[in-house]
């Protein structure tokens, strides 16, 4: 039931999303200045944009309509610093500087910064295909890939050169002697990882991974101008270098080749042996050593202990990601390749890499080795396949010495399975719209649409997919040897799409089946790039070698587990990352509730960063809840991270200790905007005094879908006004609009309008004031005449676009759709507010924030010097950024933490856009002030707001009628306190005159 | 004289008359020592996590205690507002009365008559037919699945097919709606409260004497009804009691059930019982001493139910 009117609900939006939703999108058009479209212009010509990078041909096509065209003659380089075309119109990039010898690269390079588009001009010696390696020199900045959109004469010439990405190279920060570092217990300690800026070169690929080759470029004879467009961070370019590709040779002519070279079989009992968790080099920070604990025969392992043996897993699983090794040979030759490896997560299913040794893919089969699915490790030479025995290894060559090796996530077979599936959803999208211009979307399933006579050919695709989509599912079973929950699904899109096709009948009935297998189908085809790898050790090995046991027996796994269940009890894991043995007398306690993993990061960075130059230890401790009681106990923490409302409950209790008298406070407090230390700051007997430093802070923000508001030729809305105006649009395509209600919603308009929740210092609330009583008017008149939803999933809404558009706390909804929604991807963004358009055009958008602080509580009152220097420390830009860029690195995207320190909120792995959206909605904030007796104001607001909403009350009266009420609570508690009140009667409301 | 009441004296066996009680007491602990021994882990478990509570929240309700500062004594300061000068614990009163009033029995009779059902099933099906009915009581947080059903999203349960029946064109905002909050958290209420009451009604019908039914029998009893009442009954009297406490505290002290679905606090305090109200003043206005107060009143009343139960519960079978 539920779901047949959730289907209905959706109307035909879903389709038009599923089409593009297929798409690796990453971001679109930047267009250089992110702070400041202010005119219409601009902005009808970013739809414009939109629209036209949305309808950009695939490669495939783009090949298909160059069919006739042949590889280019031969290869050429462009120095780039040269090529720079500066006047070019399509050059509009601020700061780019042209480098000399820079950084050991002789000759002259150029520097590109992270915003901005950059043109060249190229001379093409002869027409054909070229394929295009980048020399580039990445750039010590924010924790992610490089990424750039390539313009060809001024357009994007397929969809896939919009999301060119260049790895950085990342380093374990290990001991010198290549060892982790150890905790006093002995407990290996994950090392921290650093970006090493090197020169690379990277051949451009689909970074989706669905193309296997490179992505080649037509080009004529003659004068060409290539642009690069910033999406992501800065570099620094060295040169293009355009060749003709060639595919690799096949093993067995490569084998041939290498045996006419006189290369040998390596003889006796050799094996090169390499740990997998320690790599010379990776791709991205995520990628580090991880500790195993399945097995008992993982290298190294033990059953008390933390060792760090394995790499890769869920980590190392996006197509483009590399590990890169070091291998020392004492004899040239021809090896096997062995591995330990683990692939757990796809079920039925492969992982694929390609291994490149010494810079080079060296044969065709290298290019996709498959990994397939079991949920134990598995060690396997190269080459054999699993289940037949006669399969003979394939030979790496390794040079006498230093070998680079190096695995790389690609799609390999799954990119023709991949791509076949995708075109099956397009063709059953396209299906789905014309089922829907001729039902609508709640179709009369009793009704005969004559289906066969109006669209004749989109049924007959939806046939065509049907035996599409067996015929990739029969493949996939055939090369994994299993049938797998993963291929079940297409097996269900078969039914349904067989169901439909057999009777006419059935089309209308199953119209919003279709739609969500649509869904399903994209979330599949999102689900199978993804290819997780966990590697324990490889080693190059003469051929014919008896392999290393692939796991422990029972027994051998039972007394291991038993061993660590034993040893579990006398673990103490409070004193897990510890490099030394603390002073327990000055030591300052810190109590957090953040999870497991948070605190670990935490931890590690008070280890690494804090510790060395500190003369008192610090103690963290993960503890949910309990700070109130232990305080009262007098057995609490020193340093405690409280919500801004319960930070000044404690305040006026005297169970926090101020701190701007502290030393160097006047300086601290320059790293927050003002607005997240107001509600951290009360005037107590007298005098202002700050409670916490601000730890998070988060604000109202507007997200919306850039794909369906170009699609109904709506402008991003800049105020109310706007956004009223296209309320109508969305309501007629049966969308809506998710809105904050009750206080949210007040605070919103009250603050935007220049009112203030407080009159009187705090005395008394300012609900009765004009500006309150229009503000209240104004929020329940929008509830009320476009009936906006109280209650509603902001996130799913806004995936299936329903709310194209939607005012939300910008972080959390941000993290939930980078995990949750994958599939719109590049789709949407945040902007700042809408405001109210003041008589001089001036905007009000600014947001109120929530903030959370870090206090100093009455236990630290002999150490809390100590404490304040931790305090210090811990909000510091770096201190913040290092520990929001692990918290990404090591949760993933969807842990970005809204720390309210500016500088660390920058650095945070932001596309521009992005970033430029948030610093002006971030500057644009106002914080409330926590007044005794706060609380009671949400709770009537929340009543008013009802009454109104479900009785079509008067907003007016309604809030009026609990104004004395609030007051009355306001004075009772500032009377408890001590604070200087006034009596509050029920005949004065404090209503203002109007004029 | 004196000398025939010496020599009278050590003759003389002690007797209960001549002690004070205090000593009479001890000498009696003395000569039961090993069950007191036995008994003291229990009482001092007992003693310290429940009657010193109840003991020290008595006395806090005499002060202003704040959560974090010493405490100052006030008196009665705290009774007097709560008894005039605090409009909403009237609402939580009202409230608290209705609830107990309509779940309180409502609940012991369905504990009862479902009890009385399953214990003529035979003893397999009985086992599991139990397990069913005291399920929501025992998985914890279950009741939340109330919440999907009457959520207030267009997409709730309860909504979904409303609308879809074109009974309804916008949501109902269920829990937020002072309408429909009180019958709702009475509904979900009755849902959970198969519980312990339940429970120990089996154990009592299982544990009557088969044997009382024959004697019955033999006495001129006609049909079932009878049977229940002079024999069944009377025989399990312990646990009607027992299961009557269980529902007038569970009635009375019902709280978190009503915050998870309908929020805190609901809207214009439609469903604000007693237990909220003490929650209200002890949690979020970290006013320590008047939740105690409340707290006080709140037992006292409890009392005095279970005094009133105890009255009607020695006329079954007469």
């Amino acid at each position: 039931m539920r779901k047949d009117l959730f289907r209905r609900l959706l109307s035909g939006l879903l389709a038009f999303v599923m089409i593009f939703g297929t798409f690796s999108v990453t971001v679109f058009a930047d267009d250089g200045d992110t702070a400041s479209q202010t005119t219409g212009v601009k902005e009808v010509s970013k739809l414009d944009e939109i629209k036209e990078l949305l309808n950009t041909a695939s490669y495939a096509d783009y090949r298909a309509g160059l069919s006739d065209k042949k590889n280019a003659p031969g290869e050429f380089t462009v120095n780039m610093a040269d090529a720079y075309a500066p006047d070019d119109p399509d050059s509009t990039a601020k700061g780019v500087e042209i480098k000399t010898n820079y950084e050991g690269r002789d000759g002259k390079s150029v520097y590109l910064p992270e915003e901005g588009r950059v043109a060249f001009k190229i001379n093409v010696p002869a027409d054909g295909f070229y394929a295009l390696e980048i020399e580039y020199y990445s750039e010590k900045a924010k924790a992610t890939s490089i990424e750039r959109m390539l313009y060809l004469d001024g357009a994007i010439p397929f969809s896939e050169a919009r999301y060119v990405k260049m790895t950085k190279t990342w380093i374990d920060n290990v001991q010198e002697d290549g060892t982790f570092k150890v905790d006093i217990t002995g407990n290996e300690i994950r090392p921290t990882k650093s970006q090493q800026p090197v020169w690379n070169t990277y051949t451009v690929y689909d970074s989706s991974g669905l193309v296997l080759e490179p992505l080649q470029f037509y080009l004529t004879k003659g004068e060409h101008v290539i642009a690069l467009d910033a999406v992501r961070e800065p570099f620094t370019l060295g040169s293009f270098r355009f060749f003709p590709y060639e595919a690799p040779k096949s093993y067995e002519d490569q084998l041939a080749e290498w045996r006419n070279n006189g290369y040998r079989n390596i003889e006796g009992d050799v094996r090169l042996y390499t740990a997998a968790e320690k790599p010379v080099a990776t791709s991205d920070q995520t990628i580090y050593p991880l500790n195993d604990r399945s097995s008992p025969i993982s290298e190294p392992q033990d059953a008390n202990l933390v060792k760090l043996n394995t790499i890769g897993s869920d980590k190392w699983e996006n197509a483009g990601q590399w590990i890169k090794y070091e291998v020392q040979a004492e004899k040239a030759g021809l090896y096997e390749l062995v591995l330990r490896y683990k692939q757990d997560t796809l079920e039925g299913m492969y992982s694929t890499r390609r291994i490149y040794i010494n810079g080079k893919v060296p044969f065709e089969e290298a290019d996709h080795v498959e990994f397939t699915y079991s949920d134990k490790w598995n060690v396997s030479a190269i080459g054999t396949k699993v289940g037949s025995e006669d399969n003979k290894p394939y030979l790496f060559y390794l040079n006498e010495g230093k070998n680079e090796v190096t695995f790389e996530v690609a799609l390999g077979t799954m990119s023709e399975v991949l791509t076949r599936v995708n075109e099956c959803l397009t063709k059953m999208n396209n299906s789905y719209l014309k089922i829907l211009m001729i039902t609508g979307s709640t179709p009369d399933s009793y009704r005969d649409y004559q289906f066969d006579r109006l669209i004749p050919q989109e049924i007959r695709d939806l046939k065509t997919a049907a035996s599409e989509l067996t015929a990739v599912s029969d493949l996939l079973t055939r090369i994994t040897g299993n049938k797998g929950a993963h291929v079940a699904t297409l097996d269900k899109v078969v039914v349904l799409l067989e169901r439909m096709t057999s009777s006419e009948d059935e089309i209308a009935k199953n119209l919003t089946n279709l739609k969500s297998y649509i869904g399903t189908l994209g979330t599949w085809v999102l689900e199978s790039r993804a290819q997780p790898l966990e590697l324990d050790y490889f080693t190059f090995q003469a051929q014919g070698l008896e392999l290393p046991e692939a796991d422990a027996g029972f027994f051998k796994s039972f007394a291991f587990e038993f061993r660590s269940f034993l040893l579990s009890f006398f673990t103490d894991y409070s004193t897990l990352g510890a490099t030394r043995e603390l002073d327990t007398d000055k030591t300052v306690s810190i109590w957090t509730s953040t999870g497991r993993e948070k605190s670990n990061i935490l931890r590690q960075l008070i280890d690494t960063e804090f510790m060395p130059t500190s003369d008192f230890a610090v103690e963290l401790k993960l503890v949910s809840g309990g700070v109130l009681q232990s305080t009262l106990a007098g057995i609490g923490p020193d340093i405690s991270s409280l919500a801004s409302q319960d930070c000044m409950n404690y305040a006026i209790r005297d169970a926090v200790l101020p701190i701007t008298d502290m030393e160097g406070f006047d300086e601290v407090i320059k790293r927050f905007p003002s607005s997240a230390l107001t509600p951290l700051t009360l005037e107590i007997n007298g005098k202002e005094e700050t409670f916490a430093l601000p730890n998070t802070m988060t604000f109202l923000m507007m997200f919306y879908r850039m794909d369906i508001l170009s699609q109904l030729g709506v402008e991003v809305p800049k105020t109310w006004d706007e956004l009223k105006r296209i309320i109508p649009t969305l309501q007629n395509n049966n969308m809506t609009l998710g809105f904050p209600s009750k206080l949210n919603g007040l605070k919103l308009f009250l603050y935007q309008m220049g009112g203030e929740m407080y009159a009187e210092n705090g005395k008394r609330s300012n609900l009765s004031s004009n500006v309150a009583l229009s503000a209240f008017t104004e929020l329940t008149d929008l509830f009320q005449s476009y009936r906006f939803p109280l209650t509603y999933d902001a996130a799913n809404r806004f995936r299936t676009g329903e709310m194209p558009i939607i005012i939300a706390d910008y972080i959390s909804l941000y993290n939930q759709l980078t995990v949750f929604a994958p599939e719109i991807e590049g789709m949407w963004e945040f902007s700042p507010l809408p405001g109210f358009e003041d008589s001089n055009g001036n905007i009000n958008n600014c947001a109120v924030v929530t903030v959370t602080g870090l206090a100093l509580l009455r236990g630290a009152m002999d150490n809390k010097d100590d404490a304040w220097t931790f305090l210090k420390w811990y909000t510091s830009g770096e201190t913040q950024s290092s520990y929001s860029n692990e918290l990404v690195a090591i949760v993933g995207q969807s842990s970005k933490n809204a720390t309210a320190n500016r500088d660390a909120l920058m650095q945070l792995p932001w596309t521009a856009r992005e970033l430029g959206n948030l610093t002006s909605q971030f500057e644009k904030t106002v914080g409330i002030t926590e007044y005794p007796g706060g609380y009671i104001i949400a709770r009537y607001v929340d009543f008013a707001f009802m009454n109104v909403y479900k009785n079509n009350a008067s907003p007016v009266e309604s809030l009026l009628d609990y104004v004395t009420e609030i007051n009355k609570e306001i004075t009772r508690k500032r009377k408890e306190f001590g604070f200087d009140y006034i009596e509050i009667s029920y005949s004065e409301q404090f209503i203002e005159e109007v004029d | 004289m004196s000398a025939n009441s010496a020599a009278a004296k050590p003759k003389k066996a002690v007797s209960r008359h001549e002690m004070s009680k205090f000593k009479w007491t001890l000498k009696e602990i003395k000569r039961n020592r090993a069950a007191y021994a036995m008994i003291a882990p229990f009482v001092l478990i007992f003693f310290i996590f429940t009657v010193l509570p109840v003991i020290v929240s008595i006395v806090l309700s005499f002060t202003d205690f704040n959560m974090l500062q010493t405490p100052h004594i006030v008196g009665v300061d705290n009774y007097i507002t709560l008894f005039l000068d605090d409009d909403v614990f009237l609402i939580a009163v009202k409230n608290t009365f209705i609830f107990a009033a309509i779940v309180g029995p409502a609940s012991y009779l369905i504990s009862f008559i479902s009890a009385w059902f399953i214990n003529e099933l035979p003893p397999k099906i009985r086992a599991l037919v139990t397990l069913i009915f005291y399920s929501p009581s025992i998985s914890g947080g279950a009741y939340l699945m109330w919440k999907i059903v009457f959520s207030g999203d267009s997409y709730g349960y309860a909504n979904a097919i409303l609308i879809d029946l074109g009974i309804i064109s916008m949501p109902i905002q269920w829990f937020e709606n002072a309408d429909y909050v009180m019958p709702l958290c009475i509904v979900v209420a009755l849902w959970t409260s198969l519980g312990t009451a339940f429970l120990s009604f089996i154990a009592g019908f299982q544990g009557v004497d088969h044997s009382l039914y024959e004697a019955g029998a033999v006495d001129g009893i006609k049909n079932r009804w009878q049977e229940l009442w002079y024999v069944t009954l009377p025989t399990m009297r312990p646990q009607l009691m027992f299961g009557a406490i269980m529902s007038i505290t569970q009635s009375f002290g019902f709280g978190a059930v009503v915050t998870a679905l309908a929020g805190f606090p609901s809207v214009d305090y439609a469903a604000h019982t007693i237990m909220h109200h003490l929650d209200d003043y002890g949690s979020t206005r970290w006013e320590v001493g008047y939740a105690s107060a409340i707290a006080t009143v709140l037992f006292v009343i409890m009392y005095g139910a279970n005094a009133l139960v105890k009255k009607f519960l020695s006329k079954v079978g007469s």
